[in-house]
């Protein structure tokens, strides 16, 4: 490395790089926040983000919709509220959220911004120390790394040649394409007992789940399929348990997936995705997501 | 590609300094734990989160969360003090955990020590007053045969929540045991309900405004899924209202059939087998 460069950058969605480092070769990839990864009591992963001095705890949503603040912390901080004006937005159980606020002074691993809006979520949908959410309006400005066995959370600048990102292992790994929806969710297609599916990668699902509609469908499931055993009802309606066999995507075989089988109805989300691939399956791999590449770079969780 | 790998690395490494390799089994042992308690398998979570945190090299960072974990999975089979000894590490660990001291205070309930899992709540008060420590002290305190201590914490939890008939229904039941209800300010907090529908009904019980020999109509009102739930509620909050009336013999009879009958996820179904402890 010839040059070290001090640069500042500042990006679209209101953080800036206030001091990060980067090399004058092409390839080179520039990692501007590494933050510590803690575990929620719902198995989900949780980043510290410092709001006007208060520093919370942040599960980090990449099925989300637009970084939130808990009802709990807008009231504890007393920070404005203002309503949504087209309010569309509802969650997994048909949660409303129809209230955004403004709030000042955020650093997030040492990115920094004066001001940013947040949506404000209602505080008992989110698990006990939970203070909101960090979406894809914030993790697409970067390209992110989830490693997930050594409790880091890494955002990197997107601008680098098409390189093999999965740096931190020599052993084999998957590329896997995805694509965008409207909402900035990340989508591919997996097979599941063969069958293809679109999914959503969800950081901020506990589990996965597939669509029962969906399931039935694919795998011409009866009303009483003995081999469909119900799970403990929930107050989002029953869900189900299917033996699955496999779940492949890009070179990434996973033996018996756990997959809940729950109605659109239930989750009182009619335009869900297919299947959501959530923490169960996630929490098992090491991801860099390339967002200007639009590319998934997996090995597994332990590979080094 | 290779030649570009290397200069990745170097990058990486200069930038954040050399990350600790992670340990496949601990990581592995780790990962299965926290699957297997959101699937309910706590004989599995509890060895796998053994597994991880006794081979050593689990990142510092996950070492609170399987302490918590295994905790969890203690209490779901009724293991409370190895939750209680789990609790204290966490709470070592994580100081600022304010609702770890609720958990560790459900894991003292679960000991039979009242008094410890009290003064767990009410450090988690003192901390960070919120909706679920008063609703679980309130609840505890009841317990305890403290049903004025009961009052006031639902009483807090009733200024957050005035529509929640539950929550009302607790307090004014409190307050019937601790003989300190008011029928006006009883009155008042049925005013300020979501609905009049189920359980509204014992609550007029509670503050005078409804006969007991009428709950049994009042609970096959409404949807009619609804109604088996209903009626396990009315035995149970009308042998509450008889033992506020200290009448254990009417008592007894419906909370034997709160405790066949209630769903076991319901808290009538907890509570009524707690009392029928205490005629023992």
């Amino acid at each position: 490395m010839k040059t070290i460069l001090r640069f500042a950058l500042s990006l679209a969605m209101g953080l800036a790089a206030t001091c990060a480092m980067a090399d004058e070769e092409p390839c080179n990839i520039v990692r501007v926040a590494s933050l510590v990864m803690s575990v929620d009591e719902s198995g989900s992963p949780n980043v510290p983000m410092t709001v006007e001095g208060h520093v919370l705890n942040l599960l980090i949503d990449t099925g989300g919709f637009q970084s939130m603040l808990s009802s709990a912390v807008v009231a504890d901080l007393r920070l404005p509220k203002f309503p949504v004006i087209e309010n569309n937005i509802s969650m997994f159980g048909g949660v409303r959220v129809d209230q955004l606020t403004s709030a000042n002074d955020i650093d997030f691993g040492g990115l920094k911004a004066p001001r940013m809006i947040f949506l404000v979520i209602p505080a008992q949908t989110l698990s006990p120390g939970v203070d909101g959410l960090l979406a894809p309006d914030i993790m697409r400005a970067y390209d992110v790394e989830f490693d997930f066995a050594n409790a880091k959370f890494n955002m990197f600048l997107k601008d680098h040649c098409d390189a093999n990102m999965a740096y931190w292992s020599k052993d084999d790994h998957a590329e896997i394409p995805f694509s965008y929806d409207e909402a900035g969710h990340i989508k591919f297609l997996v097979e599941v007992d063969g069958k293809s599916v679109r999914v959503a990668l969800d950081t901020g699902s506990s589990r996965s789940w597939m669509s029962l509609e969906e399931a039935r469908s694919l795998f011409d499931l009866k009303q009483n399929d003995p081999a469909m055993t119900p799970l403990e009802k929930t107050e989002n309606g029953y869900s189900y348990k299917y033996p699955f066999k496999t779940m492949t995507f890009g070179g990434v075989n996973v033996s018996n997936p756990d997959l809940e089988l729950i109605s659109r109805k239930d989750s009182r989300m009619p335009g869900a995705p297919d299947l959501i691939l959530g923490m169960g399956i996630l929490r098992q791999l090491h991801m860099y997501i390339a967002s200007k590449e639009r590319k998934l770079y997996v090995t597994a969780a332990s590979a080094h | 590609m290779g030649a570009g790998l290397r200069r990745l690395l170097l990058v990486v490494a200069f930038l954040g300094g050399a990350c600790c390799a992670a340990s496949a089994a601990a990581y592995d042992d780790f990962a299965r734990g926290i699957s297997a308690n959101l699937q309910g398998d706590a004989p599995l979570a509890v060895t796998s989160f053994s597994a991880a945190l006794a081979a050593g090299d689990l990142n510092p960072t996950l070492i609170p969360s399987a302490y918590r974990g295994r905790a969890i999975a203690y209490l779901r089979q009724n293991q409370c003090k190895p939750a209680i000894a789990d609790l204290d590490a966490y709470i070592r660990l994580k100081t600022a955990d304010v609702q770890a001291l609720e958990l560790r205070g459900d894991a003292h309930a679960c000991a039979g020590d009242l008094q410890a899992a009290d003064s767990d709540l009410s450090l988690a008060i003192a901390a960070k007053p919120d909706r679920a420590a008063y609703w679980n002290r309130g609840r505890l305190r009841w317990r305890m045969k403290k049903f004025a201590g009961a009052a006031d914490d639902f009483a807090q939890v009733v200024t957050i929540e005035p529509q929640n008939g539950y929550v009302v229904l607790w307090l004014e039941l409190s307050r019937a045991r601790a003989g300190t209800l008011d029928p006006k300010v009883g009155a008042h907090d049925i005013d300020q309900l979501e609905s009049r529908d189920w359980p509204a009904p014992l609550i007029k019980l509670f503050v005078g405004e409804a006969k007991q020999e009428d709950m049994a109509a009042a609970a096959l009102r409404g949807d009619s899924k609804a109604v088996p739930n209903q009626q396990c509620e009315a035995n149970f909050y009308v042998a509450e209202w008889w033992l506020a009336h200290q009448d254990a013999a009417s008592a007894k009879p419906l909370l034997e059939a709160a405790a066949q009958n209630c769903p076991k996820n319901f808290v009538e179904y907890n509570e009524a087998r707690f009392e029928l402890s205490q005629f023992k």
